[in-house]
């Protein structure tokens, strides 16, 4: 059932820098598995290319046997594969419902012409996914913010409609940029639970993060990437006693 | 009263023009200056076709609105590539190109002189020739074609189509296909026009290029700016004001000869009210 | 094709090259420094050339003078359209979108504000003098022709080293640029503005003094203008001010050398496919530099 994420030798510069350098690493399903790195580390890049937005210059990208790379980026969703933005990008003229809405893949609707020919089986399909966004919400404790211009929201509840719109998508791997970052405790203890509760579901979930409790504290697997490159990669136990990281990433900092 | 059934009868054609200018315009976020061009081939392929080819109402309406989208659909691929400044200078060169093209196509459509004796609507045995039989046939067209336009952006490709204004990256990310969707949408949109541009010339039975011009494009753009974007009931509304109430100026007793300059007038200052306050307009969405 | 006929094509095309030039400069100049579709331009083109018709026609002034306040009357009229009409937007954040569709607005009310003051009808500015062409090698100029060229360069260059020689050239630089850096270097960037906008407007209003000796004015021509003048500086280059020059030449040279190949009437789809074209392959303008 579930899906694992293979990422092979993949690499992408901008002009002369090299943003990502042959990375390879794997992430499992029932697994959380964590990016770190300093800032220009290359983790939001990784994200980037393995969603094919944009492309890697080289290497190639799995889900399970399916091959990413080469993929038009709107279909990747499609193959179960779906991530979040650290800057949010949740469409904020448009309801809190509207948004979870537009997270359902194999939208029969989005077809003009099963509008025309299929209109019973729109309407059903509809139905099901208002009833399931309603849920989704009703789980995130969002249930009584529907009809809200999702622009108007706190940032803390963005950060959690955000989640609930790649919950809809039903995605196997699910990829999350910051999801905890700029929230105070009460949030960040939500948000974790529910990255918790996706893990629980057999996701295959690869977290990027900066808070290096959160990610001791949740990872199954670490991945520490430095300068566009992988540095080190091991259980969170492993790269604590990783000496290298504890010098470049950690500094003088004792984890 | 036939001078008000023949308000009731341009107020339907533009209710169509409106509403569909709102499909790339509102939930599309484009800001097209092309209508009038779609507009302008519905009107000559219905013309065409019911001239040339005696061909009745319904099939002259049909070829007017595939014809209006393939047209739209092909010029989308180049317009679609631009953003911003540059869609709306693209659009606006469209639209210069069309009634060009129009203009100088003699041996098709008769270049300045225009078309004349375009039939009249035909459906099987009824013919429309009083005001009253346009009125019923015209207002009957336009309540289609408003409620399914309103089916298509209420759909969940409408919902894709605002989600794609929204944010691209994020509606890539969700599996929208962001090309396609709008190149849809700019069909569907061009439809609509060519629909009007149908009615509007078995109705006038003259057309020329003169009535499809880029001051056309903008007289469409102020109806759906006023009355408001991404909503239904905006354009219906912005037609209404804009189309109706300046005909009640004639009551009040301008002279004709400055009665289009005033007209004019009025709807330059409403563009620009609306852009200063309420740029979403009466009762809009806030898009822009 | 013979030769003699060519050389007439490339001097009405630097004519009418010099002409657009000045169109082009004029948007060019606005456009790269506040990014604002200012379609309003046109009427700012009509508003001078019926200065100029009042004071050099209806008031009976010389020349000149006459030239001078249609130019200083536009540099006022750019000046205040920025101040009162762009600025309150720009600075509440409206998206450029709906400053267009203002600008659309402004557009079509001041078109029907002069013909309610004005009439319809097209007006001849000139009083009645005949001039004589003449001939140089093959190709026959009108004494017009040469001054419209002549007082083009003299422009180009003005403008020329007003930009790249003072300190408001240097700031208008800046900005044109990279608005916040100017910001924060502390260029007072909404002086600037205006000033752009003035300067904009009195260079487009001497290609209005020169085109109306040469065909008049009607209240509609501001829409061609608008056009010619977004044309030539969008070929040229958006990003820079003085591609608009160039631009303007082009779109001349089409205009003129394209008879010999082309029906006349072709040319405006001939110019405008140019345009698109433009924007899809090489959006930063035929002789434009990317940047931004």
């Amino acid at each position: 059932m579930g899906l694992p994420l293979r990422v092979e030798n993949v690499s992408k510069r901008f002009g002369g820098l090299a943003a990502l350098d042959g990375v390879s690493l794997q992430a499992m399903p029932g697994e959380i598995t964590s990016i770190i790195g300093q800032n220009g580390a290359g983790k939001t890049t990784l994200l980037n290319t393995i969603t094919q937005l944009p492309p890697p210059d080289g290497g190639q990208v799995f889900a399970g046997e399916v091959e990413l790379t080469g993929m038009a980026p709107h279909k990747i969703p499609a193959r179960g594969v779906v991530r979040t933005f650290q800057q949010l990008r949740i469409f904020s003229r448009l309801s809190v419902l509207e948004n979870v809405l537009l997270g359902f893949q194999h939208n029969t609707g989005e077809r003009l012409w099963n509008l025309v020919a299929r209109p019973g089986a729109v309407r059903a399909q509809r139905k099901d996914h208002h009833d399931r966004a309603r849920g989704i919400l009703a789980e995130l404790e969002l249930a009584d913010m529907l009809d809200v211009e999702a622009g108007t929201l706190s940032y803390g509840l963005q950060k959690l409609l955000s989640l609930a719109r790649a919950i809809a998508t039903d995605a196997q791997i699910l990829m999350l940029d910051e999801p905890t970052s700029g929230l105070s405790g009460d949030f960040v203890a939500r948000i974790l639970a529910i990255v918790k509760g996706m893990r629980a579901r057999g996701r295959t979930v690869v977290l990027v993060e900066h808070d290096m409790d959160v990610v001791f504290d949740i990872s199954d697997r670490i991945v520490v990437l430095d300068h566009g490159r992988l540095f080190a990669h091991g259980t969170p136990a492993e790269i604590r006693g990783h000496e290298g990281v504890r010098e470049i990433y950690f500094g003088s900092r004792v984890a | 009263m036939e001078y008000v059934l023949s308000i009731v009868i341009l107020l339907t054609i533009y209710l169509i023009l409106a509403t569909s200018l709102n499909v790339v315009l509102g939930h599309g976020g484009l800001l097209s200056l092309c209508h009038a061009g779609f507009y302008a081939i519905g009107a000559y392929a219905a013309a065409l076709t019911g001239i040339n080819l005696g061909w009745s109402f319904l099939p002259t309406a049909a070829a007017a609105v595939a014809i209006a989208a393939a047209v739209a659909a092909l010029l989308a691929l180049p317009l679609l590539k631009l953003r911003g400044d540059y869609f709306i200078l693209g659009s606006l060169g469209f639209q210069i190109i069309i009634i060009d093209i129009i203009y100088n196509s003699d041996w098709l459509t008769n270049g300045a002189l225009g078309l004349s004796r375009i039939p009249r609507p035909r459906i099987s045995g009824f013919e429309a020739i009083s005001h009253l039989d346009y009125a019923l046939l015209y207002g009957a067209v336009a309540l289609i074609a408003i409620a399914v336009l309103h089916y298509i952006t209420t759909s969940p490709f409408g919902g894709a189509l605002n989600a794609v204004r929204e944010d691209e990256v994020a509606a890539t990310a969700l599996g929208k296909n962001v090309r396609s969707i709008r190149v849809r949408a700019f069909a569907i949109s061009a439809g609509g026009a060519g629909l009007a541009g149908a009615l509007y010339a078995h109705y006038v039975t003259y057309i020329d290029p003169t009535s499809f011009t880029f001051t056309e494009s903008v007289y469409i753009l102020s109806l759906v700016i006023v009355g408001g974007v991404a909503t239904t009931r905006g354009p219906i509304l912005g037609a209404l004001l804009l189309v109706a109430a300046p005909e009640m100026l004639r009551f009040v007793g301008f002279s004709s000869d400055m009665d289009s300059n005033l007209r004019q007038l009025l709807y330059g200052l409403l563009l620009i009210l609306f852009a200063f306050v309420r740029p979403s307009g009466i009762a809009g969405r806030s898009v822009f | 094709m013979n030769l003699a006929l060519i050389a007439q094509s490339v001097g009405n095309a630097l004519a009418t090259g010099a002409i657009f030039g000045l169109m082009g400069l004029s948007f060019g100049l606005i456009y790269s420094t506040t990014r604002i579709l200012h379609f309003a331009h046109g009427s700012v083109y009509v508003c001078a050339a019926y200065f100029f018709y009042a004071a050099y026609v209806a008031a009976d002034w010389p020349l000149l003078p006459s030239a001078i306040a249609a130019v200083l009357g536009a540099g006022l009229l750019g000046f205040v359209v920025m101040r009162l009409f762009y600025e309150p937007m720009v600075r509440r954040g409206t998206s450029g979108a709906v400053v267009m569709i203002a600008s659309l607005g402004l557009f079509i009310v001041i078109e029907n504000l002069v013909v309610l003051v004005f009439g319809n009808d097209s007006r001849v500015i000139s009083k009645g003098e005949v001039q004589q062409g003449l001939l140089i090698g093959n190709v026959y100029v009108t004494p017009l022709q040469l001054a419209s060229f002549a007082v083009a360069l003299a422009t180009f260059a003005i403008v020329f080293l007003l930009v790249t020689r003072s300190k408001l050239g240097r700031g208008l630089r800046a900005i044109a640029d990279n608005p916040a850096v100017g910001e924060i270097v502390g260029i007072d960037v909404r002086l600037l503005n205006y000033l752009v906008f003035a300067l904009g407007s009195m260079v487009l209003a001497i290609a209005a003094v020169l085109m109306g000796l040469d065909i008049g004015v009607s209240p509609g021509m501001g829409l061609s203008v608008v056009l010619i003048a977004t044309i030539a500086a969008i070929i040229g280059g958006a990003n820079s001010m003085f591609a608009g020059i160039a631009g303007g030449f082009l779109v001349g040279a089409v205009q003129s050398m394209g008879v010999l190949w082309i029906d006349p009437r072709w040319q405006n789809l001939l110019i405008f496919s140019a345009l698109i074209v433009v924007l899809v392959v090489r959006p930063t303008g035929v002789f434009g530099t990317a940047q931004r």
